[in-house]
């Protein structure tokens, strides 16, 4: 029970419910009715009370993403949005979640059942393992788990075995296809997210979510922009947005892997979707906008709620401005561009690590005046190599079966 | 008592996992409990605070492994009963059973004691306290890349090499079907 006492929320709590005798520091009221000897009721307890909290806030946050992606969608395209139910349109989300729950359930007769209702669950499960790792705040945060940068990665490649799994157990080609250029996707595009992770390891000098965050002195978004970049597209790509949102593009594919789901079970689909883009900025802004870092006149939370609310604003511009990529583009922006720039990021900022194991602040400055430099020219680079490939409208077999140009 | 409850649940869900993938007539549910018993796998190695390799469990055999797996369950001519013509039964069941005696002889012989202590021994104490305190246990991915680094070098090097031959490899034989395709 040691490193999670470094909580203080789960302190806090656990404290008033405990006897214990190193708690008496923290306890406000004395309330606490557990005997030292039961601890582990206790811890239970709490941790079951926290994961509720966890689970019923990231709920809440999905309908607010709803309602601001389709208000802010509204703006863009010079339109009002939801606006009837509720004060600004604000209930909107609350009835559709109505309308999903009460819709007719089908399964398809040629469904493999049990696979067919495993896979939307293992769409959502994993995602809610995210939030309680991530540091909200100074002291603000429920574990702190000693490879969290890693954990966040692997936790979020789970979702490309639900993808396959729901593309094969509809019986539908459609799903079928839908599924294997998902995964196709999700699996080239997790490599340039972890060599970019590897970036934000070697600056911080841990896994640790709280240590990256600490070791942040120039936000990685300002000091390795290149990282910034391909982290950003992967993370867009691993969460199915637009523009990679090929697994459902409806003119070739009505809605891919979730063409025969309805109800509930396409519900799940659509809140995983939503939950982990929540969680992917979360991770984006402790791993490059320096988490809850800023001015100590505003507390660490509200600082990291706004950076939170930015990138998610990030996100929703992406949707509304990008036109979707062709198949084998995605395929080729992701081996031919993104990985080799990760690559370049992280070779660059190892050898500068090594020749600074301790950089001071002018060493800081020189290494970010440097990255940028290797920012713009390898982008210059690759753009002209790669420009050709992305516009040239030759249609092959090898193009659409291969996913090459 | 909390993690001896979890403990026993995971370990119950691993046997019943694992007794699936043998038992399911459908090979791509076989396919699918793979991925679920990886997970509990997973589970337990961050219960024995490994956590680096649980994590690398989670990211490699669950996340890309098990899809790769079901994507060439695909292939399987009849996905829903092919255990019925299964020509290699016998050799493979002689085979598994060899393997069985063999990797039970080698866990029952071990002295699990004295190379957990060699390992401790040899880890120069990254933390103060050494032993069965778990501080040695929080530091346990800047030992283990010490580790892979220095005594387990060769190892670490030659598994990558095997991981690039089959990597060329599957690249050469699908560039020669694509060439045969583009005629």
């Amino acid at each position: 029970m040691g490193p999670i006492r470094e909580s203080f929320i789960f302190e806090f709590l656990y404290c008033h419910l405990s006897l214990e005798a190193s708690c008496s520091s923290v306890r406000i009221l004395n309330i606490a009715f557990i005997p030292e000897n039961l601890s582990w009721i206790s811890f239970t307890l709490t941790a079951f009370f926290w994961i509720f909290v966890f689970i019923n806030a990231a709920l809440v946050g999905v309908l607010m993403l709803i309602w601001g992606e389709r208000r802010l969608i509204g703006k863009f395209q010079a339109r009002l949005g939801p606006n009837r139910w509720g004060p600004l349109g604000l209930f909107t989300p609350v009835a559709d979640a109505i309308k999903v729950m009460f819709k007719e359930d089908i399964e398809p007769t040629l469904s493999d059942k049990l696979i067919y209702v495993l896979a939307p669950i293992l769409m959502v499960v994993p995602v809610f393992m995210i939030f309680p790792v991530i540091p909200y705040g100074t002291k603000t945060f429920l574990t702190n788990i000693s490879v969290g940068v890693v954990f966040v990665l692997a936790i979020t490649s789970i979702n490309s075995l639900s993808v396959l799994m729901a593309g094969w157990a509809s019986g539908n080609r459609f799903a079928i296809i839908g599924g294997i250029r998902a995964v196709a996707m999700l699996l080239s595009y997790e490599i340039p997210m972890g060599i970019s992770a590897a970036g934000v390891v070697i600056v911080a000098g841990s896994l640790s979510l709280s240590e990256v965050v600490n070791n942040q002195v120039i936000p990685n978004a300002i000091f390795q922009p290149l990282g910034f970049i391909t982290f950003l597209i992967a993370s867009t790509a691993e969460l199915n947005r637009s523009p990679f949102d090929i697994t459902e593009a409806e003119s070739e594919l009505v809605a891919g892997y979730m063409t025969d789901y309805s109800s509930m079970k396409f519900g799940l689909f659509y809140l995983g979707e939503f939950m982990a883009t929540i969680a992917s900025s979360a991770i984006i802004v402790t791993f490059y906008f320096s988490g809850w870092r800023g001015p100590s006149f505003i507390p660490s939370e509200i600082w990291f709620l706004a950076k939170w609310i930015g990138v998610i604003a990030i996100f929703i511009w992406f949707r509304a401005t990008f036109p979707r990529l062709r198949i084998d583009q995605i395929m080729s922006l992701a081996w031919k561009g993104l990985f080799e720039l990760s690559l370049i990021n992280v070779l660059v900022l190892a050898l500068m690590i090594a020749i600074w194991p301790d950089p001071s602040g002018i060493q800081l400055l020189i290494m970010t005046l440097i990255n940028w430099v290797v920012f713009f020219l390898s982008i210059y680079i690759f753009g002209k190599i790669l420009s050709p490939n992305l516009t040239g409208n030759k249609i092959t077999k090898r193009s659409v079966v291969y996913g090459l140009d | 008592m909390f993690i001896d409850a979890i403990f026993y649940l995971v370990s119950i869900l691993l046997i019943s996992n694992s007794l699936l993938i043998l038992f399911s007539k459908n090979v791509y549910r076989s396919a699918v409990f793979l991925a679920f018993s990886m997970l509990c796998f997973a589970a337990m190695y961050f219960m024995l605070s490994a956590e680096f390799i649980g994590v690398i469990q989670i990211l490699v055999y669950v996340g890309a492994v098990s899809v790769l797996i079901a994507l060439s369950v695909m292939l399987v001519k009849d996905i829903e009963k092919s255990t019925d013509n299964n020509k290699l039964l016998y050799y493979s069941s002689i085979i598994g059973l060899i393997f069985l005696v063999l990797i039970s002889f080698f866990i029952i012989n071990f002295n699990w004691d004295e190379f957990s202590n060699n390992i401790l021994d040899n880890s120069n104490c990254l933390l103060s306290s050494c032993g069965s305190e778990p501080g040695i246990l929080i530091e346990s991915t800047n030992w283990l890349g010490k580790l892979i680094t220095t005594d387990f070098m060769i190892a670490f090097q030659l598994s990558g090499l095997i991981l690039l031959a089959s990597l060329i490899g599957a690249l050469a034989l699908l560039r020669v079907r694509m060439n045969d395709d583009s005629e």
